[in-house]
């Protein structure tokens, strides 16, 4: 997010992070009504549980890239 | 009553009095140390202490209870709700409220907004909602002590409340967090433990998912509610992370802004390996062994029992559930006693008062929340888990907008926030108490209608910003500091 008038800014890192932890969260909710299954589980339950893991490893990496952008 | 348990799990208990008083004499010095730990918890510490603070008797019971009952999709799509969360205060309020040096989230507001109102809402809310939800882990660990250790409810009930007010009164916030790295270690290895034991009486992980399944088809199936009541699920614990005040006060101890965002991430990273394998292991487990169980919040217990017969591991287990219990319950208390003393004693009653005498303060009202969860939690209202639920879902209401857009948006108006929070928590109940919508939903509905109002009466009233007020914000978003913005 760039230094606007409104907002302030947010580093690269950050923001890409955030863009793809949201778009993570969202996209298993589009499997809910999928009737597949691996290993006796449903596909949802199995995004679910794999964006537990996800989510605070994109913020990480998120944090890593960090130190590259200009403070606010 | 059950002997060899028994002493172990007093013996645990003895433990955390006795860190209580080794920390007291530091806790002394400073109110800072009482309520924030002296901002000098590292990240190692604070990733531990985190965890095990979101970890209740509810990650331990009731979430395998859940697995159990409801299928595993619907039981990852609640909790994952909550491990995304703390990523997303790692990103969006972190770094910021770590680097304004304030103790509590209404003392943040009012450094952002200057609003009497909001000043004097906020904290009644927190009061409110923290002490129900220290209400629901005292008979949590009430219910826990009975089936494990065969001793009475009431006695239960009121020897782990007089047992955490004691450690954390005279040890503050470093108490509560040494207490729970220990708890959180504690914790995590018998939930592991067990775990493991199931997958290798099943011969493997997917053997033991495909014999649970195979048991009972509903467990991997997603479950028969509407999308919504998933939805809801997840994002009530989504925004938690930002604004549930015993989660956010882990911020404000860690030693920079850096050290709080890994602490964050590292945290969720060890919760969710505690919850995805013992999920699996103990629903699936329990599914085969235990097909039929009345009371769904039992199987973990039931399992641990069957696959444990060592009495001292049992005795240790029993220690590990009541340690999630306390770990939650102790670092609500102090939110209690935070907001109390620091954001309605401090600022509306006796604005003057020393360090000695906030410290004080913080002793008594901590006793006071004690106390008050003891009388709750022995004649707990019917509808507890309506009104624990209910607690999560008013502060992320009331709180979550005005909070994230007074740290982003430059034209986030005091009058704005103060509308913003009294429409998101008035919808919030409003829906929750004169409306049919899904268990959970409701936040889907107040939160974005709390995110409208504060722009529309922001924009209205944009004049007012004080430019002092703005810059202080910014200087927060910066990764360093210089000495002069830290005193400033």
């Amino acid at each position: 997010m760039k230094a606007g008038s409104n907002w302030f800014p947010m580093s690269n890192g950050d923001f890409y992070s955030l863009i793809i932890m949201l778009t993570c969260c969202a996209m298993p909710f589009f499997f809910i009504s999928n009737s597949s299954f691996f290993l006796g589980l449903s596909i949802f339950g199995w995004i679910m549980g794999l964006l537990m893991f996800f989510a605070p490893v994109i913020s990480l990496v998120g944090i890593a890239f960090d130190g590259k952008d200009i403070d606010g | 009553m059950k002997s060899l348990e028994l002493a172990i799990t007093l013996g645990y208990i003895l433990v955390c009095i006795f860190i209580g008083l080794r920390v007291s004499r530091r806790v002394s010095n400073s109110s800072d140390d009482y309520w924030v730990a002296g901002r000098k918890i590292g990240t190692f510490t604070n990733s531990w202490a985190l965890m095990a603070a979101l970890g209740s008797g509810g990650s331990v019971l009731g979430v395998m209870g859940l697995g159990y009952m409801f299928g595993i999709p619907y039981t990852f799509a609640m909790f994952a709700g909550a491990v995304a969360g703390f990523p997303l205060a790692a990103i969006l309020v972190a770094r910021q409220l770590r680097n304004y040096r304030v103790r509590t989230v209404p003392e943040f507001l009012d450094l952002r907004y200057r609003n009497k109102l909001l000043n004097i809402i906020v904290p009644l809310v927190i009061l409110v909602c923290m002490e129900v939800y220290v209400v629901a882990q005292l008979k949590a660990a009430g219910v826990t002590a009975v089936y494990l250790l065969g001793i009475p409810y009431p006695t239960a009930v009121v020897l782990t409340a007089l047992v955490f007010t004691i450690y954390v009164s005279i040890g503050g916030m470093w108490a509560v967090t040494l207490t729970d790295v220990l708890q959180g270690i504690l914790m995590v290895t018998m939930v592991i433990f067990v775990a493991v034991t199931v997958f290798a009486g099943f011969g493997g992980i997917s053997a033991t998912i495909l014999q649970g399944t195979s048991a009972f088809a509903g467990l991997g199936a997603v479950a028969d509610k509407p999308v919504i009541s998933y939805a809801g699920a997840f994002f009530v614990w989504f925004i938690a992370g930002c604004t549930v005040p015993h989660l956010v006060m882990r911020v404000f101890t860690s030693r920079d802004a850096r050290s709080a965002r890994l602490s964050l991430n590292y945290s969720m990273l060890i919760y969710a390996v505690m919850i995805f394998f013992g999920v699996i292991a103990v629903a699936c487990g329990g599914r085969v062994l235990f097909p039929d169980l009345a009371d769904a919040d039992t199987v973990f217990l039931k399992v641990m029992e069957h696959y444990i017969p060592s009495r001292i591991m049992a005795g240790l287990a029993v220690a590990a559930v009541m340690a999630a219990v306390m770990s939650t319950t102790d670092a609500l208390i102090l939110a209690v006693a935070s907001a109390a003393v620091n954001d309605i004693y401090k600022k509306h009653i006796n604005p003057d008062a020393s360090e000695k005498t906030i410290f004080k303060m913080g002793l008594v009202m901590t006793w006071v929340a004690g106390l008050l969860a003891i009388y709750f939690a022995l004649n707990p209202p019917k509808l507890l888990t309506m009104l624990y639920t209910a607690a999560v879902g008013l502060l992320g209401s009331t709180l979550f907008a005005p909070i994230v857009l007074g740290i982003w948006w430059k034209k986030a108006t005091s009058k704005g926030a103060l509308w913003s929070c009294l429409v998101g928590g008035g919808s919030y109940l409003y829906l929750l108490w004169f409306t049919s919508l899904p268990a959970l939903s409701q936040v889907l509905f107040s939160v974005p209608l709390s995110f409208a109002v504060h722009f529309a009466v922001s924009s209205v009233t944009a004049a007012e910003i004080d430019p002092a007020i703005l810059k202080k914000i910014g200087i927060g978003h910066k990764r360093e500091l210089s000495i002069e913005e830290i005193e400033a």
